[in-house]
């Protein structure tokens, strides 16, 4: 006798609506308390300050908010490394932060501030290869202007013997140009387009142009002296940029160094163990130099430059000199 | 190394955010102990720096200049640094798109490069057409899909345009993990749904993002997009750009400057 | 698995968070379940509702099967969230614009029907167990009843007619039900191997045909332990319906493949390695030829000739298990395929799931288990066959 066997009878009967018996109204009063019971608990729950601004607790923003930053940025390192600070700042790594290569500065502040010796929580300081490479191992997809080097080309190019110098020998990360003013304060120069902004072939600068190529400027088309004169000097393997560093500002202009810091030729030219002084002239050092050649107090404030550009680099200077050679003229 | 997780111990004891982490809640004990602390402290500091910040009037957008950025990974490192990101997952990463003849695009980002790129791609250099390298974030999207589906308001939007998670509501189902096309966001160990927050501690005190600080080329940037005179509007003005995927129709607040569209 | 293991078997390009498949072998068992409450609610209404009365010695254990799967659909759904202490903010906090969120409000309605449903549908049989028992017994049953232990013509027909009342009001609860689990997937515009308009009706349809096949699977499998004549009405009923959903479900799934393969937009490029070469065994092989064809075969076989009882057995029970395990194929290879595909739509990653861990294996089987074992004991409770039919005469003459 289930119910299913009555199906003729569903619904004819008087009073039998589905409060008429006592089992119905129990059943759906005990579901009804449920489900109030349920929502109330529910309105209970919502957690403080939820809905107020959106779907979310109002709150959560502003607890993000009060996390307190640990990257420190530079200025915070300058308060006590200023004289680091002052180099790094006029240099060409001037966008670099401390903490790029330092590493996260925020246990050593906060040492520093409690009145402990900061170096309880010491910055990483001994940076390999690997930590420059970083930035300037040369990779198909880096942009093109940005200085990279290969490691092997690089140490061939200055004579380095040992593959595993670290760069910092000879390159110092606070003042890596050490440029004598500002990096800001070096002219924007027009229209520098490497062959290389389109070519990656190796050597293409110094491929004679083929036929019918779109004439593009490079140095000699303005400094056609100045680059004949380079030339015949015993630095022509490198490039003009080698010194004067094209800095790219956009695809119409760039800075150009001229850079007479000793500091910068002695990346090159200073004694260490791990050059092949057979190959290239090395000084002990710049004072010893100067000791040696100076003859009184005006020839020790002279820069390398002062002396050796001439005979060393190129005699012609300044301006544009030479023909600009125009696309007719070329043919 | 041990001296500087002793320091790090001085460091955290009073800093307001090991009071805001769920480890730092139980270490509390009693909950209602830390809601105590928890608001006077928030007050406390809301006070000093927070209360500058009006996030009415601010509108929070992202600016990767791709020309620019050379793979060296430090926005990468010092995201990690800044937010605590778990190993294996990213708030941000570098992938690097390398095209070769014949059509074939490959993409590769290891360890999201954390550590950079140490070499190139194993591929002739010489069949090698373009290469480049692509920050990620998350996009901040103005229609964010995780938002959208996070079934108990615990992923939003905040006032000022940055999508946020709310690690104390949050039961880690992972939907929002499906629904970001970009897959900005990822589960964290302690079981809620994670992501970048575009810094929020550090944007609404002054503060650059973590990465836009750390990038040595000045390929990230960031800015209020409903202030004219930002840098951010500046730069988007006089530039071509993009958006990832535009075609989702979740409007990204982070836009590419050189874009191709093989990225995606 | 291991992270380098992992590592080895990503082919190509994914988003580093991408590498881990967020959603396991517990999410795949969740559709699969809410799939088999839906479908055997169904056919319970097809006999409440429609007067189906082949479907009657069936009709009343097929929607309690529905209440017990329905209390377990949850389960995977717990031991897979991050923080499973705050489950409950999905009902605290519900989201509108959220598909999951749904589930709160849609599972408690559907649970509240099909408990009214279930509870009118036994109260005469509980009433009679009381006034048969005595002592504690008799005092369970009494409470089963709410004591309240009137039994005539009046009350049967108030029964029958809140039955079929809430059978109507189940099957669009149900629809939707399962219908939002298939558009949880759907809606997810990220993911092209999932966002389709189609997705909420292949869900509903396989959660149907998963249904029907689990039913016909426990009638075989009860009436063989009890030793008991299969009763073969209700098996050539059951069989027609299965045959009939099982051609509109498959057909459904492939031809919402086969669309995006004639449309070839970008995401196709993807989808096809994915089909060719990641799901090629769990969905080319399994779901679509091994438990689709074959059992296409078998039924219409089973419907076009006159085979004898013996052989018709046969041919309808290994279709119910081939098509049980069509549609966990179905929930594994929409579920965790999706994940395999890099959003980037460019590489794959891969899972295999644990077999002791929280979301493994052996804790997905007990989960499916124990339904089963519940439904068991459910009918040592009350009779859940009607005791003019084969099983029901059987439950008579083994009462203890």
């Amino acid at each position: 006798m289930s119910p299913e066997n009555n199906s003729d009878v569903g619904g004819k009967g008087p009073r039998n609506g589905i409060f008429s018996q006592a089992y119905s109204r129990r059943l759906f009063f005990i579901l009804a308390v449920l489900v109030v019971a349920g929502l109330s608990v529910r309105w209970a729950l919502v957690p403080k300050s939820f809905g107020e601004k959106g779907h979310y607790r109002a709150l959560a923003p502003l607890e993000e908010m009060a996390r307190k930053p640990l990257l420190q940025g530079k200025k915070v390192c300058a308060k006590c490394h200023a004289d680091e600070f002052t180099r790094h700042e006029k240099d060409i790594h001037v966008h670099v932060q401390c903490e790029d290569c330092h590493g996260d500065g925020s246990a050593h502040v906060k040492a520093r501030e409690a009145g402990l010796d900061p170096e309880q929580a010491p910055m990483f300081r001994e940076l390999q290869q690997a930590n420059c490479l970083a930035c300037h191992r040369r990779l198909a997809a880096r942009p093109k202007l940005f200085p990279t080097i290969d490691v092997k080309e690089h140490f061939r190019k200055v004579r380095v013997k040992d593959p595993a110098t670290r760069c910092q020998e000879c390159h110092n990360p606070h003042e890596p140009l050490a440029l004598d003013q500002r990096v800001s304060k070096a002219r924007i120069h027009p229209l520098i387009h490497p062959c290389k902004d389109c070519h990656h072939e190796k050597d293409i600068a110094k491929k004679p142009l083929p036929e019918g190529h779109v004439v593009t400027f490079t140095c000699k088309d303005c400094h056609a002296d100045i680059v004949a004169d380079f030339s015949k000097k015993p630095h022509a393997q490198f490039d003009c940029r080698t010194c004067h560093l094209f800095h790219k500002d956009s695809e119409f202009s760039g800075r150009i160094f001229k850079n007479g810091n000793p500091k910068f030729c002695l990346m090159c030219h200073l004694d260490r163990p791990f050059k092949d002084g057979d190959r290239i002239p090395l000084l002990e050092s710049f004072d010893a130099h100067l000791d040696d050649v100076a003859e009184d107090d005006g020839d020790r404030a002279k820069r390398c430059v002062d002396c050796h550009l001439d005979e060393m680099i190129h005699s012609v200077k300044g301006g544009i000199g030479g023909m600009v050679s125009t696309p007719e003229e070329s043919e | 190394m041990k001296k500087r997780e002793e320091a790090r111990l001085i460091h955290d004891a009073d800093s307001i955010a090991s009071i805001t982490g769920r480890r730092a809640f139980l270490k509390a004990g009693a909950a209602g102990a830390a809601g105590i602390l928890f608001t006077f402290k928030l007050q406390d500091l809301l006070g000093k720096e927070g209360a500058a910040y009006d996030p009415k009037g601010h509108w929070w957008g992202f600016m990767v200049d791709l020309t620019k950025c050379i793979g060296c990974g430090a926005c990468v490192r010092a995201c990690k640094a800044e937010n605590n990101v778990p190993d294996g997952y990213f708030r941000t990463w570098v992938e690097r798109y390398t095209f070769l003849e014949g059509g074939d695009v490959k993409v590769d980002s290891p360890d999201g490069a954390f550590n950079g790129f140490s070499s190139d791609p194993p591929y002739d250099p010489n069949l090698i057409e373009k290469s480049f390298f692509v920050p990620k974030l998350c996009n901040h999207c103005a229609k964010a899909p995780c938002v959208q589906v996070c079934p108990v308001g615990a992923s939003y939007i905040s006032e000022d345009g940055v999508v946020l998670v709310d690690h104390k509501h949050c039961i880690g189902c992972g939907y929002c993990i499906q629904a970001c096309p970009y897959g900005s966001r990822f589960l964290s160990p302690e079981g809620y749904a994670d992501k970048c927050t575009l810094c929020y501690h550090r944007i609404t005190k002054g503060l650059d993002t973590a990465c836009v600080q750390a990038c040595p080329v000045g390929a990230r940037a960031f800015g209020n997009l409903d202030d004219p005179d930002s840098s951010i509007r500046k730069m988007l003005g006089k530039s071509r750009y993009g958006v990832l995927k535009a075609d989702l129709g979740t409007e990204p607040k982070c836009y590419y400057i050189g874009l191709d569209q093989e990225v995606r | 698995m291991m992270e380098h293991e992992i590592m080895n078997q990503i082919t190509g390009f994914v988003f580093p968070n991408e590498i881990h498949v967020h959603w396991t072998v517990m999410i795949v068992m969740y559709p699969y379940i809410t799939g088999l409450v839906a479908g055997a609610f169904i056919v319970s209404s097809l006999y409440h509702l429609f007067g189906k009365e082949s479907l009657k010695p069936i009709a009343r254990f097929a929607l309690v099967s529905s209440l017990v799967f329905l209390v377990f659909a949850p389960m995977p759904l717990l031991l897979h969230l991050g923080i499973p202490e705050r489950a409950f903010n999905i009902m605290i906090t519900p989201s509108g614009t959220s598909a999951m969120a749904g589930f709160g409000i849609v599972y408690l309605t559907y649970m509240i029907i099909v408990v009214i449903e279930v509870w009118f549908s036994l109260r005469a049989d509980i009433v009679k167990r009381a006034l048969e028992s005595k002592g504690v017994k008799r005092f369970f049953y009494r409470a089963l009843a709410l004591f309240d232990l009137s039994l005539d013509d009046r009350t049967n027909a108030l029964d029958h007619k809140v039955v079929k009342f809430f059978a109507a009001l189940g099957i669009p609860v149900a629809c939707f039900l399962h219908g939002y689990v298939g558009f949880l997937f759907g809606s997810i515009k990220a993911n092209p191997w999932w966002s389709t308009p189609l997705m909420f009706i292949i869900f509903l349809l396989s959660a149907i045909v998963s249904g029907i096949a689990v039913l016909i699977f426990l009638f075989f499998v009860i009436s063989w332990v009890r030793r008991v004549t299969v009763d073969r009405d209700v098996i050539k009923t059951l069989a027609g319906f299965l045959w009939g959903f099982m051609i509109i479900d498959v057909t459904l799934e492939i031809m919402e493949v086969l669309s995006v393969a004639y449309e070839q937009t970008e995401a196709w490029q993807t989808i096809e390695i994915l089909i060719r070469d990641k799901l090629f065994v769990t969905y080319v092989v399994i779901q679509l030829l091994l438990c689709s064809l074959v059992p296409f075969l078998f039924l219409g076989v089973n419907s076009v000739l006159r085979l004898r009882a013996k052989m018709s057995n046969f041919l309808v029970f290994s279709s119910s298990v081939l098509l049980l395990i069509q549609v966990l194929a179905m929930r594994w290879n929409v579920v965790i395929g999706g994940q395999l595909m890099s959003k980037s739509f460019r590489g794959y990653t891969s899972y295999t799931p644990g077999i002791w861990e929280k979301e493994g294996l052996i804790l997905a089987f007990v989960i499916f288990t124990v339904p089963f074992l519940l439904l068991r004991m459910v009918d040592g409770i009350v009779p859940l066959f009607p005791p003019d039919s084969a099983l029901g005469r059987w439950t008579l003459e083994h009462r203890t």
